[in-house]
């Protein structure tokens, strides 16, 4: 072989292997620096200060009542962020979180906002009247969430469940929210002092719920009350007023 | 010379849905299989290695039913998993495998099978692949060595060949007859009980099928917790308050986790009335006894669900007439087009 004909190969080669690279590669070419951030959301699970340990007969509430806690399942929607300036962003997107499945903790939104300062952090908890319909989640196990339709139709808001103990004898709890009778029940809430930055490339906003509080404020619930109250609408009543403080804001 | 290699190399590399390879010498084209999911049912997920096609389903059901999958050809997965009993075993309350040794529970049935994502009363496989891995060893069932059964099969007149058209091999191994027993049991759906024609709009519910819809979908029965959606089971694992205290631990025994003891998967109730007896081991021969025990049988134990109820009344304390009702519900989900679908009866029985 001579050499202007090698060279002539090399160059061929060194085409061939650039372009190849490009049909394969996923373009990664450099942008500038984008003025937006991705949006995650965080949720955590707590008990007073700590966080929640399933099965475990170890938590008191308002009440008085030994409690354990076995399931812990909702959905929360339609996130709004409002900026320093007064202008709000919604995200109008669904979550499941389960407190078991660690996967579901994060939710990744997949929405770019304006880098900049915040003022606070809003959702829905549950789903709004438009949404919670039949069908919205074909799949598990967003699908288990469903409502059935001789109550309401749509699914559930919350399945939190565990036992209590009442002086040795162990009942069952289910705090089960959702549309009692097509009563929307769902709460729309802001997270209390959730100002923060957005920097960088992507924003995680941590987002905690305290099960305590669920039993506390502005009603005190004995949790041997609390059983068989999809059809309960003075009880959902409670719970979604006492929904109203149990998010905090962990940071950015 | 070099530039040729070259590029087939990258060409490989970027090439990600690689196939088995065929045997270059015969063309092999298998034809896709297209299932029909019926309105309302949820996504069927189809392992990406295991693509549904005609030749892999006929396939599936001549090896669900041929006993030559047993030490001693007497016995086939349908002799636990018979159509007539939804298939499940005929009657009994515990299977018994080819060296008339009793299992320890109650065969399950294989109805909407494709969208289970755990098998087995204890959950211990994840797919049907795996599930189907582990009856044919089993020593208390068909007792026959993934080895021996492949060697039979190989040697076979008819399987090298119907293995080629389903796999483009006739190399025989537990995959692939695995891969094909799965692909049968994902057509096996039931999804037209008079349940599913009154949601369809097509009949009406009779008064006390009305009344027992109301008592299994609210928080009266609260049976559609666990039962739920329409699979009519949510695929994961409870203690129902079946027993004080265990001897078979269920679910604890693939966890090791103290509060899964005594957990069992949640039955689809699909055409129950085929498959009594009913529990993982098999103790109430008819539904009377099931809602009998919901209504006044639960026992207490430290894993008992959360969602029973009532566990200090025994239950949720129906009255006759309620569990007459009950019954009658649980009795539209009986889907006969699925009991007597010839798609899924025995093939040999027409040769
Ligand atoms: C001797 C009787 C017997 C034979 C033969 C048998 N099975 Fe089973 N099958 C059972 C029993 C019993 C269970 C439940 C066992 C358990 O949970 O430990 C079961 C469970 C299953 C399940 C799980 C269903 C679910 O919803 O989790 C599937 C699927 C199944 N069998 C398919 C098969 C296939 C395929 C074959 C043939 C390769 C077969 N079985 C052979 C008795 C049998
Ligand atoms: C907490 C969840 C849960 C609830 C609520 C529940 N079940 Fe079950 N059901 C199960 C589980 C788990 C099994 C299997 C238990 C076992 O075998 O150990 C089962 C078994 C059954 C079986 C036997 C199925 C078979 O193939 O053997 C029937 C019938 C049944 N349930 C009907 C009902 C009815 C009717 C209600 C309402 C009154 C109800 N269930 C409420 C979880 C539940």
């Amino acid at each position: 072989m001579n050499k202007p004909a090698l060279t002539h190969l090399t160059i061929l080669l060194i085409t061939m292997l650039v372009l190849t690279i490009a049909a394969c590669n996923k373009s990664n070419d450099e942008k500038p620096q984008p003025a937006t951030a991705l949006l995650s959301l965080k949720f955590e699970h707590i008990v007073g200060d700590d966080p929640l340990m399933f099965n475990q007969m170890i938590y008191t509430n308002a009440f008085g009542n030994p409690y354990s806690v076995e399931t812990l399942k909702y959905f929360i929607s339609d996130i709004k962020l409002t900026s320093a300036q007064g202008s709000e962003y919604l995200i109008d997107a669904e979550h499941y979180v389960d407190g078991l499945d660690s996967s579901t903790s994060l939710f990744e939104t997949g929405a770019a906002i304006p880098l900049g300062e915040y003022s606070s952090v809003s959702f829905i908890f549950g789903l709004n009247k438009e949404k919670n319909l039949p069908g919205l989640f074909p799949n598990a196990p967003e699908s288990l969430m469903e409502w059935p339709p001789a109550m309401g139709t749509g699914y559930h808001y919350m399945k939190l469940e565990g036992k209590t103990d009442s002086s040795g004898v162990i009942n069952n709890f289910q705090a089960h929210t959702g549309p009692t009778m097509n009563n929307q029940n769902f709460i729309e809430l802001t997270v209390p002092n959730s100002s923060f930055m957005v920097s960088g490339n992507s924003t995680t906003i941590t987002i905690k719920m305290d099960i305590n509080k669920w039993w506390a404020n502005p009603n005190i619930l004995d949790l041997n009350t609390v059983s068989g109250i999809m059809g309960n609408q003075e009880m959902q009543l409670k719970l979604k007023a006492n929904g109203e403080d149990v998010f905090s804001f962990g940071g950015v | 010379m070099i530039s040729l290699m070259l590029t087939i190399i990258i060409i490989a590399s970027c090439d990600n849905n690689s196939k088995e390879n065929p045997d270059p010498e015969e063309s092999w084209n298998p034809t896709p299989y297209a299932l029909q999911i019926p309105e309302g049912f949820p996504d069927m997920i189809i392992p990406n290695d295991n693509p549904m096609t005609l030749e892999g389903v006929n396939l599936g059901r001549k090896l669900f039913y041929d006993p030559v999958l047993s030490a001693d050809n007497i016995q086939s997965c349908a002799s636990c998993h018979a159509q007539a009993f939804g298939f499940t075993d005929n009657g009994k309350r515990l299977s018994t495998g080819i060296d008339g040794i009793a299992g320890t529970r109650n065969a399950m049935a294989v109805i909407n099978a494709g969208w289970m994502t755990s098998l087995f009363w204890d959950g211990r496989k994840p797919t049907l692949e795996s599930q189907a891995l582990e009856p044919v060893p089993n020593p208390i069932e068909m007792h026959l060595s993934w080895a021996n059964a492949a060697a039979k099969l190989n040697a076979h007149p008819q399987y090298p060949d119907l293995f080629f058209d389903a796999f483009g091999t006739r190399t025989i191994d537990s995959m692939h007859v695995v891969k094909a027993i799965a692909q049968f049991e994902r057509t096996m759906i039931s999804g037209n009980s008079k349940w599913d024609k009154y949601l369809r709009g097509e009949v009406a519910l009779s008064q006390a099928e009305a009344k027992g819809f109301e008592i299994f979908f609210t928080e009266k029965g609260d049976c559609f917790h666990c039962h739920a959606t329409i699979l009519f089971t949510d695929n994961i694992f409870h203690n129902n308050g079946l027993d004080s205290d265990f001897t078979d631990n269920g679910l604890f025994d693939v966890t090791g986790n103290s509060n899964d003891l005594g957990k069992f998967k949640t039955p689809t109730l699909r055409n129950i009335t085929y498959t009594a007896p009913y529990m993982h081991d098999g103790r109430f021969e008819t539904l009377e006894d099931v809602v009998d025990f919901y209504s006044e049988g639960l026992q207490f134990s430290p894993t008992i669900d959360p969602l029973m109820k009532k566990i200090n009344q025994g239950g949720i304390r129906l009255t006759d007439d309620e569990k007459q009702n009950l019954i009658a519900f649980i009795r539209t989900l009986t889907d006969t087009d699925f009991i007597d679908n010839p798609e899924f009866s025995n093939p040999f029985n027409n040769e």
